[in-house]
């Protein structure tokens, strides 16, 4: 019965379920630029990740797409002043293909990741896939940890600055998928997670 | 694909040398291929003897502080700064690692693949110049930054100002110049024109016969002895010095002295039948020495350049950071810091005076504050104050303007070596602080007559000047000015008095030490205001009082004053040493982490120090009492 289930998914989808038969000490850093939160109306605009591997940010093994979408998807984002962006962009499925075989059975990293994850979960489901299966771990709950908070929000500047990180202005999701990715490896440190 | 991060990098790494004679497009690729770790405080990345990494490091946060062993003593080799290279040693060596790599505050670094950056090397040639130079132990390092010649080359210039220094071997010149013992003077002579050299060693089937040096050239050929077309044997010194490769320093200089020779020949194993290494004449014994601060005075008065100054400048502080590490007195790295920190201003002042043309007036520049005090051992502000001869009213607009401009020359090449500029603006390039010796003198007897009124410029550095540049006798006559004033004027000692007594206290109620409790140095003691300052402006009320003139270091007026007031003497003594004991604290901070040391982490220190500090702060209770003893403090309390 499953077996049949299965089928009905795509290949890719097919290979990520397979491959959680493994355990992996990668870790990939996820950053996630969309219109909104809401599940339900918002789309993913961009996406960027990047490996880390025995605690170093493996800057080669990186993910960086920006998606375009049909004017009939997306009616919130128009307006006189959206320019036209030289960025070469990809369509949303194909995007997501290209995110899931990067990721693989790898632990997700991310600032308020559960967002991120809840809008990519939203998106594979329009391409008939399930949700996404890997384990994540939050920057801003580990930050909580540290500070001895509960609950509180974070901003990734407010986090950079405690940790001496300076700041680059922020004009891509790269940038905060940068910034992420070093707050993570201190606090990896900090809180000895293996 | 795009990939913005590698991009980044590739900007960032554009901004430091050797990256900047790179093209972008190789940089990105680098880039592309660099991984990025971070490093949390005191922890090390590499240790002494470790094996080799496939990668060398660049800090792009933080600070990297490259350590050494030495007499089972770690010892701060260089620091390592945003965009600095280290770990370069898989270059150009295949043994393990010679230094260890820790951070002092919390690092990210890019690691960059050796194999990757390889090719690059012979691509540009600049690139591999850059690495060549700075592993090259002889040469002069050209760039502005001491420590990140130390870190890529990892020579140990540290030690020679030191004793140790005697024993470190000798680097000599690798190239001497040879010649075959069948050759004819003129040839001889000719060789060594082309080589710059005033030695050759005539060999013999490749073994050293003998050797010829300037001083046989003057004495056998210009006296007339043999002429130029004989055989070199003829003047060649058969009772040459043949030593081991791997001499020290003390021995070479023993030998030359003893044998009152100019050169020795190296060889193998020591032997005049190995073959020959090179050769050591004097120069190669001063060059071990370049980092004694006698020579760097030298180096100073003889610079051009602003660049140059900047250079010795950065050794300067190498001296600081090296003799405090090996425990020398701080009270003698007092005297000499000062010396030559002296004729760095001294020859700032000049290359101003140079740029402006000559002063229309006699003036003399003062340093006031830790400065005049001579205890400046770190990069705090800079306070200042310069007096010209008083001038015709005419004129005193014109003169003023000039030595305003004077100043601001001063003061900003001093802001670039790196002294902040004073918050409360007392400094020479201000117009409060560029007067006339008759304006001082009446600024002077204003605050000393009237002592709490017309006082909003009041500072009691003031008090501590010291003779930089110019007309001392200017210097002279405000000295005795506010000698004359301060004599029996109890009214002013009631006024410094209360002043010492209105600083905060040390020790809280509880006799613990009195952290601060909130803003951004939270947990931080603050050494200065609650630690040091009391003794320093005690130090300075008690030498008004007893008229010690020209003395301006705390530690030497409460050795001066164990003199001169010999009932309390052991009291001063005291506070000589407490005195000592704090300024060590305040050093230590700020070699370790490059602030101005004014707030020390008390959590960091040991139980032994933490008791040290706490006699220090304590005894200010002492100080307080002697002040109320000698001086009435009433009328401002």
């Amino acid at each position: 019965m499953l077996q049949w289930l299965n089928n009905k998914y795509p290949e890719f989808w097919k290979k990520y379920i397979s491959s959680f038969k493994e355990k992996s000490d990668r870790y990939v850093v996820l950053s996630i630029e969309s219109t909104g939160l809401n599940t339900s109306k918002d789309v993913i605009l961009a996406i960027s990740a990047v490996t880390i591997m025995n605690n170093r940010m493996i800057v080669k093994d990186a993910l960086e797409l920006y998606i375009s979408h049909t004017k009939s998807e997306i009616e919130i984002n128009q307006n006189e002043f959206l320019l036209v962006s030289k960025v070469a962009k990809k369509a949303e499925s194909e995007a997501i293909e290209l995110l899931i075989n990067f990721i693989g059975n790898a632990t997700i990293i991310g600032h308020r990741v559960y967002q991120d994850i809840e809008l990519l979960n939203a998106s594979l489901s329009k391409l008939g896939c399930g949700k996404l299966k890997n384990e994540a771990l939050d920057i801003e709950i580990m930050f909580n940890k540290v500070k001895d908070t509960i609950d509180k929000k974070y901003a990734l500047e407010e986090m950079s600055t405690y940790f001496s990180v300076p700041v680059n202005d922020r004009i891509s999701v790269a940038d905060d998928t940068f910034s992420i990715a070093i707050l993570f490896l201190k606090l990896k440190t900090i809180l000895k997670i293996k | 694909m795009q990939n913005s991060i590698a991009e980044n990098i590739a900007t960032f790494l554009k901004q430091y040398e050797p990256f900047n004679y790179i093209e972008y497009a190789d940089l990105k690729a680098i880039a592309t291929n660099c991984s990025i770790l971070t490093l949390q405080k005191s922890k090390s990345l590499f240790k002494i003897n470790d094996e080799l990494h496939e990668s060398f490091y660049i800090v792009y946060s933080g600070v990297v502080h490259l350590t050494k062993v030495l007499d089972a003593e770690e010892v701060l080799h260089s620091k390592c700064y945003t965009g600095n290279l280290f770990g370069l040693r898989p270059f150009f060596a295949k043994n393990n690692y010679v230094l260890n790599a820790v951070a002092n505050e919390d690092a990210v670094l890019y690691a960059i693949p050796i194999a990757i950056f390889k090719p690059y090397l012979t691509k540009y040639s600049s690139v591999l110049d850059y690495f060549l130079e700075n592993f090259a132990t002889q040469a002069k390092p050209k760039m502005e930054n001491y420590q990140q010649f130390k870190s890529i080359s990892e020579i140990d210039t540290s030690s020679s100002d030191t004793n140790l220094s005697y024993f470190q071997d000798l680097q000599y010149t690798t190239n001497p110049t040879l010649v075959e013992i069948n050759t004819s003077i003129k040839n001889v002579a000719l060789k060594m024109i082309a080589n710059k050299s005033n030695h050759a060693i005539i060999t013999y089937n490749n073994k050293i016969a003998g050797l010829v040096t300037d001083a046989d050239f003057t004495k056998k050929i210009g006296a007339g002895l043999f002429q130029i077309e004989n055989d070199v044997n003829k003047i060649m010194s058969t009772n040459f010095i043949v030593v081991d490769k791997s001499i020290s320093v003390a021995e070479a200089q023993l030998l030359l002295l003893k044998n009152d020779t100019t050169h020795l020949c190296v060889t193998e194993d020591g032997t005049e039948n190995s073959t020959i290494l090179g050769i050591i004449s004097e120069r190669d014994v001063i060059n071990s020495q370049s980092n004694n601060p006698g020579i760097l005075i030298k180096e100073i008065k003889s610079a051009h350049t602003f660049d140059e100054i900047k250079y010795i400048h950065t050794k300067y502080l190498d001296i600081i950071q090296n003799s405090f590490t090996k425990n020398i007195p701080i009270f003698h790295i007092n005297a000499v810091a000062s010396e030559i920190l002296f004729s760095i201003i001294h020859k700032n002042i000049e290359m101003a005076i140079d740029h402006l043309g000559s002063p229309p007036a006699r003036f003399v520049w003062l340093a006031i504050g830790s400065q005049g005090r001579k205890e400046q051992l770190f990069l705090s502000d800079q306070d200042s104050m310069l007096v010209f001869e008083d001038v015709a009213p005419e004129k005193h607009r014109d003169v003023k303007y000039y030595f305003v401009q004077l100043a601001k020359l001063v003061v900003g090449n001093m802001e670039k070596l790196g002294y902040k500029l004073c918050p409360y603006d007392n400094m020479a390039s201000s117009i409060k602080w560029c007067k006339s010796l008759t304006d001082y003198i009446n600024l002077f007897q204003n605050w000393m007559v009237t002592p709490g009124e017309n006082s909003t410029d009041f500072s009691t550095i003031l008090f501590d000047f010291e003779f930089i540049y110019g007309e001392i006798k200017i210097k002279d006559a405000l000295e005795s000015a506010i000698y004359q004033k301060s004599k029996n004027n109890t009214l002013f000692y009631d006024f410094l008095g209360n002043k010492v007594l209105k600083l905060p206290e040390g020790l809280t109620f509880f006799k613990k030490i009195a952290i601060e409790e909130s803003g951004d140095k939270k947990d931080f003691f603050d050494l200065k205001q609650k630690g040091l300052q009391v003794y320093i402006d005690a130090a300075r009320l008690f030498a008004l009082s007893h008229n010690l003139k020209g003395v301006n270091n705390t530690y030497l007026r409460y050795k001066q004053l164990a003199i001169t007031d010999a009932k309390n003497a052991e009291k001063y003594l005291d506070f000589a040493e407490n005195y000592l004991q704090l300024q060590h604290f305040r050093v230590e901070e700020s070699i370790v982490n490059d602030t101005d040391g004014a707030y020390i982490n008390v959590n960091a220190l040991n139980k032994v120090d933490k008791e040290k500090l706490k006699k220090c702060l304590s005894q200010t209770d002492d100080v307080i009492e002697l002040i109320k003893d000698k001086y009435q403090l009433t009328q401002f309390s």
